[in-house]
């Protein structure tokens, strides 16, 4: 038996709504309902310009990896078992940050720079993350 | 406006599991201060650390009987304030709030010394967050994301896809830390490494290694900061503290953020970059002039980063800068970390740095750079930080 999986438990509006959108299969993004913003991680204001009117809009999905590791022990004890893995932080094309993992592709094959695309992935029953795979 | 300065310096031995609370190494390192200076504890009036030190205000002034209390602040985040500490201590010297202010850091990893279950108390922070995320961890958790190893490391790579850095260039400043560690007697880690060495140590987050990573120890620092010109009828000869500044910026425990409000070097990054500007406008001086830098480094990345910020080398120059040398004792141009760093001395969230850094502008440090007269400290870079100039007084 592994260790259990971290899960998102917010308490916070925003976050909750986030993490329900992705349980329900769709990556979606806040986007200011005045000036077209994006922002992520989910927030109640738009550091832009100052509304609190903010839309969640469906993500392409389609981004860039930014960043990218490939992590040794020690780890979270339910990420010990698969070291070494691959963590990236991705831009997506609207221009905000995510962190995430590339799958179907071996850890040291992920690289800066290579465009990914969002998979909705079931990683344990009833947990959904948004992961990504090499665009195609 | 009265000036400040450094008059009393004071650490614990620095060592793995000591098994004592940070109440009693913090009390140990402020008694040690005060002797340095030639104080009794009685005359401190203030006390400055990070917001997450466990060590209280109340509990320090009652154990070492301190009577009046006149300061108390704490600034945020870890390893980024190490320098902003002593000058958040400068700044209430300077305007006469309080005449002895103390900053200090206590640091025990080891469970059984610790109080309570704190996160941040003991044991590894982010092993003990659980499988239930409301924070900011939310983000980075459930991607296996969770030392602050991983999240440099996921900084390190932008910096070389960017700019072309190698992951040797931070094992040379790892190996030159050792080198500088070997030759202090506090240091934890006395035996030096090689690149090969260095090569050789476990991959932690690719491009980091072991040797990259600072130590997880006990240990206990307190810097006691009066004016400048009491501290020049106290024991040692006064360093000055010449400029300080701080910022606000994304930290690493926030990715996101991290690459999107900030890029991460330079290219928007508003804060750190006119802070630097600041700094050295303060005391006049540009970054030619320093003679001995203390970065604080939780892993090695953060020497380039902070040489770049700071303005010792062009963006993106500070992996060749490291490897040119200059940032080794003797003979480097800008010597960094002359103690040994996060990775030889001990790790007390940078803030060793600070005594090290008055060591070398007293002429007494162990691995001294000639004719010192002006030292930089800046807190980790990728956090809220800040730094120090401090000058000696001749």
């Amino acid at each position: 038996m592994s260790a259990a999986y971290p899960r998102p438990d917010p308490v916070a509006e925003d976050d909750l709504r986030f993490w329900a959108n992705v349980a329900a299969g769709e990556l979606r993004i806040q986007r200011c309902a005045d000036c077209g913003t994006h922002r992520h991680p989910p927030r109640p204001i738009c550091a832009a310009c100052g509304s609190t009117a903010g839309d969640w809009v469906p993500a392409s999905g389609r981004g860039e990896v930014w960043a990218s590791t490939v992590i040794h022990p020690p780890t979270l004890a339910a990420f010990a078992s698969r070291t070494p893995y691959a963590a990236v932080v991705v831009r997506l094309e609207e221009g905000v940050f995510v962190v995430g993992n590339v799958v179907d592709c071996p850890p040291d094959e992920v690289a800066v720079g290579m465009p990914v695309e969002v998979t909705i992935t079931e990683v344990e029953p009833g947990l959904r993350l948004p992961l990504f795979r090499a665009s195609r | 406006m009265t000036r400040a300065a450094v008059a009393g310096i004071g650490q614990t031995t620095y060592a793995k599991d000591m098994g004592r609370t940070e109440l009693d190494l913090a009390c140990e390192a402020i008694q040690a201060a005060c002797e340095d200076a030639g104080l009794s504890v009685t005359a401190i009036d203030g006390l400055v650390s990070y917001h997450v030190e466990q060590v209280a205000e109340v509990d320090l002034a009652t154990v070492l009987g301190i009577p009046d209390l006149r300061l108390m602040a704490r600034t945020p985040s870890g390893g980024g304030g190490a320098a902003s500490i002593l000058g958040i201590a400068a700044l209430a010297v300077e305007r006469g709030v309080a005449e002895c202010v103390v900053a200090f850091r206590a640091r025990s990893r080891s469970k059984a010394a610790s109080y309570g279950d704190d996160p941040n108390e003991g044991g590894r922070p982010w092993a003990k967050a659980g499988d239930r995320l409301r924070d900011s961890r939310q983000w980075h958790h459930p991607f296996g994301v969770a030392a602050p190893a991983h999240e440099f490391a996921l900084i390190a790579s932008r910096h070389m896809h960017v700019y072309g850095t190698r992951a040797e260039h931070f094992g040379m400043q790892a190996v030159a830390q050792r080198f500088h560690a070997s030759r202090n007697p506090d240091a934890i880690m006395r035996n030096p490494i090689t690149l090969d060495d260095w090569r050789a140590s476990r991959p932690i987050a690719d491009p980091i290694r072991l040797f990259d990573c600072s130590l997880e120890n006990d240990g206990a620092v307190a810097v006691l900061v009066t004016s400048l010109e009491r501290a020049r009828d106290l024991r040692h000869p006064a360093v000055s503290v010449l400029a300080q500044v701080q910022y606000g910026a994304p930290i690493h425990t926030q990715l996101c953020e991290f690459f999107g409000t900030t890029a991460a070097f330079g290219e928007r990054a508003g804060g750190a970059v006119s802070a630097s500007r600041r700094l050295f406008a303060q005391a006049g001086v540009t970054p030619g002039d320093v003679d001995v830098a203390l970065i604080v480094e939780p892993f090695t990345i953060a020497v380039p980063l902070a040489l770049e910020q700071y303005g010792f080398c062009e963006r993106g120059a500070g992996g060749p800068f490291i490897e040119g040398g200059a940032t080794r004792w003797p003979d480097g141009a800008l010597p960094v970390n002359t103690h040994g760093g996060s990775n030889g001395e001990a790790f007390i969230h940078g803030v060793n740095h600070l005594p090290e850094a008055v060591r070398q502008l007293r002429g007494t440090a162990c691995s001294q750079v000639d004719g010192a007269e002006l030292a930089f400290v800046c807190g980790a870079i990728s956090d809220p930080s800040g730094a120090v100039l401090l000058g000696a007084d001749r």
